[in-house]
């Protein structure tokens, strides 16, 4: 009885997240093509037009001149968020079913590792590994673009401080946090709907993510109740950055935390995905090889 | 406490698919120390009782393996259970490094050592992905990984089919000499009876659904006789009631279950059947004519 207390410490859910990144390579691979290719442009049109755009932003007000000069990081940020939702929702739809295809449920199953484990370190690659990979990734990318901005600037005799005077250095991190904890919380019930169709689907997963919502839009809108339905379905794929901020009145997107944290659609979606997420758990235990 | 809870005791094990019946009410009580052959035809319900066994399916009736659910305890119970199922199930894309890494990682009785051990003595490399390697290969690196780790019990589903008869030789010779000692338990399933014969501490037949012998392998010496006679004396053996009977060669073999092998002896040669002899017997359970008739 004693020697099963002096055995090694063992971490599953740790191993278990790691050996979701060994099989998915490109849950960091796209992001980190698509930031490399995007930064390749930015930094194309800094080489050759930052001198002369930075004359012009000096004429504007100074809201203007902030908007225009951390365009390129937003366009950077903006790019890598979408792949890193979007290979989420491809690695959702596999998550479950890839190990039922090829058999290889029985090894993990041979081991020490709950259902409950195993679902949840696949949740929570979309919900937490890919938004911290997406933002080290971005930050970093903007990091280089500040750098040769400074160069270009500084080898045209031109003074650095608009640049560095108006670039945002301080909020663009938080901003992005903030934006990425919404963005995960808002499409925790999408990440869960879709694992939990991998863990159920024997075949067709695509399929079955995506009809259910298309035929109840359908059905809805034929009975003439359309319009409330589809507004649902739309802003939980694409209205993440509309619930989490705010628009000034000059225009600015401000994080509004008290406006995410006390809007219910955000809570009613967590509880939806706490459901699904149960489901799956339940549905991993019965699961065999296709 | 492990002296006397039994490693698997099932009643009434009962496994029931859409229309039909798997596993049919089994009782089954396996004890520590045992190597225990399950065999039986195509569909006999072997695979759908180990799964049961393993946490890996739902069932009827009452079955407690190392005293513990299976079906509710799972995860704790792979701490003293290992399996190997039928087909190469080690993820292809893993290398052997990550496999080694990942058990590690989760089981608290894995013992990297000793599995480097293992596959120090093949081919096998570190870097190489399990789709890269051979399917005996594959074998060789799952059995290193379930080797070191200190299970009660071990679990087996047709572990050497596909293998070629070196890696057959092997792989139960490594079992034996490398893992199996009095405290471990050990359950293969296998159509290849007679290569295991030599090994196993026990029997059980399955068919149906149902157990229709089992025995230990010191038993079963002691109650099944193959006597082979030449003509005159056919109409004599068939007397005794043999269960099966076979001819080839011009001689014929009966195959007696509870008969005197004293009484055997006069009309012909005794001698103590293969167990694939009594499987096709025990089966069929009526005199047929097996190999190259008369």
């Amino acid at each position: 009885m004693n020697s099963a207390t002096t055995h090694r410490p063992v971490r599953p859910l740790y191993w278990s997240v790691r050996r979701e990144l060994w099989e998915h390579r490109s849950l960091y691979m796209a992001p980190l093509i698509v930031a490399a290719v995007t930064l390749i442009g930015v930094l194309i049109s800094v080489l050759t037009s930052m001198s002369k755009s930075l004359a012009k932003v000096a004429a504007l007000d100074p809201v203007q001149q902030m908007s225009q000069l951390s365009a390129p990081y937003s366009a950077l940020a903006l790019m890598v968020l979408i792949t890193s939702v979007l290979v989420g929702c491809f690695y959702c739809l596999d998550a479950l079913h890839g190990e039922r295809r090829d058999r290889s449920i029985l090894f993990w199953k041979s081991l020490p590792v709950s259902d409950t484990t195993t679902v949840l370190a696949k949740a929570g690659i979309p919900m937490m590994v890919l938004p911290l990979i997406a933002f080290v990734i971005i930050t970093m990318m903007q990091l280089v673009t500040v750098f040769v901005s400074t160069l270009v600037v500084l080898t045209h005799g031109i003074s650095v401080t608009t640049l560095w005077s108006k670039l945002p250095f301080m909020q663009m991190p938080v901003g992005l946090f903030y934006f990425l904890v919404v963005t995960a919380l808002w499409y925790a019930p999408v990440y869960a709907w879709l694992l939990f169709i991998s863990a159920w689907a024997k075949r067709g997963t695509f399929v079955w993510a995506v009809v259910p919502p298309l035929a109840l839009i359908a059905f809805v809108a034929t009975i003439g109740g359309g319009s409330a339905v589809t507004s649902v379905i739309k802003s939980r794929l694409i209205g993440a950055a509309e619930q989490g901020f705010s628009i000034s009145s000059r225009g600015e997107m401000l994080p509004d935390p008290v406006k995410f944290l006390s809007n219910p659609q955000v809570w009613m979606g967590l509880l939806i995905a706490a459901g699904l997420l149960f489901a799956t758990i339940r549905l991993r235990r019965r699961r065999e090889p296709l | 406490m492990s002296l006397t809870t039994p490693v698997v005791a099932a009643r009434g094990l009962t496994k029931t698919f859409k229309k039909h019946i798997a596993v049919n009410g089994i009782d089954l009580n396996i004890e520590s120390g045992r190597i225990v052959g399950l065999v039986g035809p195509n569909g006999a319900g072997k695979t759908t009782a180990l799964s049961s066994i393993l946490g890996l399916t739902p069932y009827e009736g009452e079955l407690k393996v190392l005293g513990r659910d299976p079906w509710t305890e799972r995860d704790v119970l792979m701490r003293d259970v290992c399996f190997i199922a039928d087909v190469a199930v080690l993820p292809r894309w893993m290398r052997v490094s990550q496999a080694l890494d990942y058990v590690e990682g989760v089981h608290p009785r894995f013992n990297r050592a000793q599995a480097e051990g293992f596959l120090a003595k093949t081919t096998i490399k570190r870097s190489s992905k399990v789709a890269e390697l051979s399917k005996g290969m594959v074998t060789q690196l799952h059995l290193a990984l379930v080797m070191a780790i200190d299970a009660k019990l071990l679990v087996l589903d047709e572990p050497t089919l596909g293998l070629d008869i070196l890696f057959q030789k092997q792989f139960y010779e490594s079992l034996i000499h490398d893992y199996y000692d009095k405290d471990r338990t050990i359950i293969v399933a296998t159509h290849h009876i007679d290569e295991i014969a030599h090994v196993l501490t026990d029997v059980i037949f399955v068919d149906g659904g149902k157990i229709v012998l089992s025995c230990s392998t010191d038993d079963f010496e002691s109650h099944f006789f193959e006597l082979s006679v030449h003509g005159e004396d056919i109409a004599a053996a068939r007397a005794f009631g043999p269960i099966h009977e076979r001819h080839t060669f011009g001689r014929s073999v009966f195959l007696f279950r509870n008969a005197d092998p004293e009484q055997l002896a006069t009309l012909g040669e005794v001698r103590t059947p293969s167990l694939s002899d009594v499987f096709v017997a025990v089966i069929t359970n009526q005199p047929i004519e097996v190999k190259g008739t008369a």
